[in-house]
């Protein structure tokens, strides 16, 4: 006669139970066992599996208290009892409670997770690459676009494309942008690299009083023009000027660019859009930010020189021609362009590049006016040369309006921030390597492994509480920059933004790394392994001349 | 007794079972049955007395073949001594009623 089978319940409970049995904790083990044998005189499924919760939940709070226990003990010590002789060769141990450098390190954790903290260390890791977009800034930013584009998200997908760099997934996001929300058509002119033909086309149509599509349009043309002077080996300022000049087409677009009545190179959209991302995606990196700002296409700064000298050339040819009121016009466009570029930019590239037109074209109407004899205009065009050059000299000074007393503060915590950081990446390592050393390796025997295992103890013991008090540390000595990238995050206009993050201090970060790093560079570097390959050689040489010395 | 332990209703339950019949071997399925207490709160209560010296325990051979030794429980002298005093202030702070009257 068989037995019969017992049901699956009965076999998943006595399964269950003799898994736990093979890892209960060795002191209370015979408990286990106890609970186990009673099991077998359960008969009902259901009771047996009572039984066996309550084991699981006895086998629990046995391991947890072996837990605990081993948590009490420092770092490198076994609960067994041969790991405690009283004799003379006891371990060398840690003094501190493995319980302690957890709490301490659970304490640094919570530290590093703060946004704050978050924040310092994104920005201090951006600053160590001077704050140029890493692969993986442009990794998450692709994601960010991958996600935007299941939402749908049109204005996400357009700040994404403008931060990628030239290639054809970004050309797809600021497409879909496009296709999602038509009045994004802009984002074809900031792109780096600039639009294609088609893109050129949509924009012109799209935006068809503002100056920079054309300047745009004449931007592409010229570049065929350059291409070609290159190519043919004919390259100079004479034959670029003549090539230009002839060209119907950029003639043109240069000329729609300076009777524009608008001048708008989408530097602000373009920053709102970033800061709208920036503020809502609190991971992404400064750098991202930055890059925002620095990849933004700008008209073509040599053209509008060239149309310039051509217009003023035009002029001086019609005044001698005896046609004076058409010099003047010529003069007048070329000055209320200048005005427009001053007065409608965003960046002080662009300002400078506007008054510097208006004060070419104004002294040229002072001199057409001089010639005619005209005392009033003269005087008139006197003054407002005057105004124009005090507007470019509040502009050039405008760059330095950092007191220095306070550049000097954000000097020192930048040196202190820097020093905080990289001494908080060494303590990771050392925390990580004794720790682990201490309890996955045996002591070691001789002097020594007993002086190796004291350092190791000593970094084990002290270097998690250095490791807090470096990240409380970093953080204040952080405050001054946060301050700047909180300003930057609230600054309204794309200037203000740049003025923030690139003038005022955060590059100051950067910088401060500059004596530091430069024992790394690759010269010192390349002195620094020869010096010690020749002393290696050098020593090698010695130990073979002593072994070999005759008797 | 000098000790005086914060003891819950589950543990003089359990004590009661031991005290019905002080001088015979209990095993833990057959408190645990007596009292409707889990096994989850029965052995610790046991490794608790253990601990504390109140309880003897033993090994035995199953009288089926095959099966694993149970473990078998009784009180000490001084744990069934501990228990009495524990049973009856507690039933003086009416904390506690035994399980006769309570039928």
């Amino acid at each position: 006669m068989t037995t019969p089978r017992p049901s699956l319940t009965l076999r998943l409970v006595h399964s269950s139970i003799n898994f736990a049995l093979r890892f209960w904790p060795e002191e209370s083990r015979h408990w286990g066992h106890a609970l186990a044998a009673e099991l077998d005189e359960i008969e009902k499924p259901f009771e047996a599996l009572q039984w066996a919760l309550g084991g699981l939940m006895l086998f629990a709070r046995a391991s947890a208290s072996r837990f605990l226990t081993w948590l009490k003990l420092p770092a490198g010590s076994r609960l067994s009892a041969a790991s405690f002789p009283s004799a003379a060769g006891a371990p060398v141990l840690p003094k501190r409670s493995r319980l302690f450098t957890a709490a301490v390190l659970l304490g640094s954790t919570v530290l590093f997770f703060l946004p704050q903290s978050r924040e310092a260390i994104s920005t201090v890791r951006a600053s160590w690459r001077e704050f140029s977009a890493s692969s993986s800034d442009l990794r998450a930013v692709e994601n960010l676009g991958v996600r935007a584009e299941k939402e749908k998200d049109a204005r996400t997908l357009a700040f994404v494309s403008l931060i990628l760099p030239d290639s054809e997934r970004g050309r797809t996001f600021a497409d879909r942008a496009v296709a999602l929300d038509p009045s994004l058509v802009w984002i074809y002119a900031g792109r780096v690299g600039g639009p294609s033909q088609d893109e050129l086309a949509r924009l012109l149509e799209s935006d068809s009083d503002n100056a920079v599509p054309e300047l745009l349009a004449a931007h592409s043309i010229s570049e065929t023009r350059f291409q070609a002077l290159i190519s043919s080996g004919k390259m100079s300022d004479q034959a670029v000027v003549a090539a230009l000049a002839s060209d119907h087409a950029w003639v043109a677009h240069m000329d729609q660019a300076f009777r524009a009545p608008r001048y708008d190179s989408y530097f602000s959209r373009d920053w709102q859009l970033t800061r709208e991302v920036w503020n809502r995606e609190h991971t992404l990196s400064p750098s991202i930010a930055f890059c925002s700002l620095w990849s933004h296409s700008f008209p073509d700064n040599r053209s509008i020189k060239i149309y310039a000298n051509v217009l003023i050339r035009n002029s001086q040819e019609a005044f001698a021609a005896g046609h004076p009121q058409e010099a003047k016009n010529l003069l007048e466009e070329l000055d209320s362009f200048g005005r427009r570029l001053t007065e409608q930019s965003e960046t002080y590239f662009e300002r400078a590049m506007g008054l510097d037109l208006s004060r070419r074209a104004t002294s040229e109407l002072r001199s057409l006016y001089r010639s005619a004899g005209k005392a009033d205009e003269t005087e008139a065009a006197g003054q407002h040369l005057q105004q124009i050059e005090s507007r470019r000299d509040a502009l050039v000074n405008s760059f330095r309006d950092m007191e220095p007393a306070q550049l000097h503060m954000l000097q020192r915590r930048a040196i202190f921030v820097q020093l905080s950081a990289v001494f908080a990446v060494l303590l990771v390592v050392a925390i990580a390597a004794s720790l682990l050393t201490l309890e996955l390796r045996p002591e070691k025997k001789g002097n020594l492994g007993l002086r190796l295992r004291g350092l190791i103890c000593l970094g084990a013991d002290w270097a998690p509480v250095t490791l807090l008090a470096v990240f409380i540390a970093l953080l204040w000595a952080f405050q001054p920059f946060a301050g700047i990238l909180r300003a930057a995050h609230s600054a309204g206009s794309a200037s203000a933004a740049w003025h923030t993050m690139h003038f005022e201090g955060l590059f100051i970060l950067s910088t401060t790394l500059g004596p530091f790093m430069e024992p790394f560079t690759p010269y010192h570097l390349w002195q620094a392994s020869t010096c010690v390959l020749v002393a290696f050689v050098l020593c090698l040489l010695l130990r073979g001349f002593l072994r070999h010395k005759p008797a | 007794m000098g000790i005086r332990l914060r003891v819950s209703r589950q543990t003089l339950a359990i004590l009661e079972a031991l005290l019905a019949r002080p001088s015979e071997w209990h095993h833990g399925y057959a408190i645990s049955r007596r009292t409707c207490i889990s096994s989850g709160t029965l052995y610790p209560v046991l490794m608790r007395l253990d601990r504390l010296g109140w309880l003897e325990t033993k090994w035995e051979d199953s009288d089926v073949s095959g099966r694993p030794p149970r473990h078998l429980y009784r009180l000490t002298g001084d744990g069934r001594e501990w228990a009495r005093e524990e049973l009856r202030v507690a039933r003086q702070r009416e904390f506690w009623k035994p399980a006769a009257s309570q039928a």
